[in-house]
């Protein structure tokens, strides 16, 4: 997969790890409230990055959907924590796809991307999958 | 109206079989793209991330080796979910160095490396931690040890010439990291 498309890819999944944090949001309270919050605004600032970088390569970045159905009612802490855990360990599996894809000049700051991702994963489930993006 | 990440059968499937994506990575970065030479095959005598291989492989068995050694150590339930984390760095050896050419003669430590042979799973077991100080210095060494694995596979991953190798050096960093994330919060 070329560069372009792994951007597009991990863009796509950044998009709607942006509106899952909104779901995620509203579920939470206080402290976990404020740390959803808070990744949702680092997710947002990721997509422009990502927007500029599909731009530069040659692309053209595609908008954001309207809205995402989450794979499950997202109703209270548990499932909104679940669903916080599962987009991050998913995007960090795209980051590492577009890791893959770039020069390696830039391999090293997206892997840690990457990393950034499953760590905000754990934090959400306690639990570290073997192959972040394997599900 | 896209979906977000779902959880459907497929995916139960996945998540039931972890060991099948872990044989679907290795089997990942054994492919020969097409290349039918098994000279530069990944592993072959002149794969050209023969080295990178090697040394990687050569650091997550020191890391196994870690675990082995101080793992038993940590009374259970904690004890169980490090060894467990241990155990995920002979998934990444695999998928990295399927030929285990870190075991091979002459396969010397590349440049930056500290990796040790004399490091290896046969490490004598350390007496048990078993008070709360001891314990927490253990995690802390095995934190570490993760902390500074996940840096190295961020750093590794851009020397693979092959790209499926560097996708699977950067997942293998992303589980260093969030191994560490894990020790940091079952640290007491």
């Amino acid at each position: 997969m070329s560069e372009i498309d792994s951007a597009s890819v991990v863009l796509e999944g950044t998009e709607a790890t942006v509106y899952a944090y909104g779901l995620v949001a509203a579920r939470l309270t206080g402290a976990e409230r404020s740390r959803a919050l808070s990744a949702m605004a680092g997710h947002r600032i990721e997509r422009d990055m990502l927007r500029a970088r599909i731009t530069m390569l040659g692309g053209s970045p595609a908008g954001a959907a309207a809205a995402y159905t989450p794979p499950f009612p997202v109703t209270n802490a548990v499932s909104a924590r679940r669903l916080a855990a599962l987009v991050e360990d998913r995007l960090a599996g795209q980051w590492a796809g577009l890791a893959a894809a770039s020069a390696a000049n830039a391999r090293t700051s997206t892997a840690l991307k990457a990393q950034a991702c499953a760590v905000r994963s754990v934090t959400w489930s306690g639990a570290a999958p073997v192959w972040n993006g394997a599900r | 109206m896209p979906a977000l990440p779902s959880m459907t059968r497929r995916d139960a499937l996945r998540l039931g079989a972890g060991a099948v994506a872990v044989v679907t990575l290795a089997a990942c970065t054994t492919a020969t793209n097409g290349n039918p030479d098994p000279a530069t095959a990944p592993g072959g005598p002149e794969d050209p991330d023969r080295a990178l291989r090697a040394e990687v492989g050569r650091a997550e068995t020191t890391l196994i080796a870690l675990y082995a050694t101080y793992g038993p150590g940590i009374a259970a339930p904690l004890g169980t979910r490090v060894t467990a984390l241990g155990s995920r760095h002979a998934a990444y050896r695999q998928a990295i160095d399927p030929d285990h050419l870190a075991d091979a003669p002459g396969s010397g430590t590349a440049s930056g490396s500290t990796a040790s042979r004399s490091a290896s799973p046969a490490v004598t077991p350390v007496r048990p931690a078993s008070t709360p100080a001891a314990v927490r210095a253990t995690l802390a060494r095995l934190l570490t040890a993760e902390v500074e694995t996940a840096k190295a596979r961020a750093a590794q991953c851009a020397r693979a010439t092959d790209a499926d190798l560097a996708r699977t050096i950067v997942l293998a960093g992303a589980g260093a990291a969030a191994a560490a994330e894990v020790l940091r919060s079952v640290t007491p």
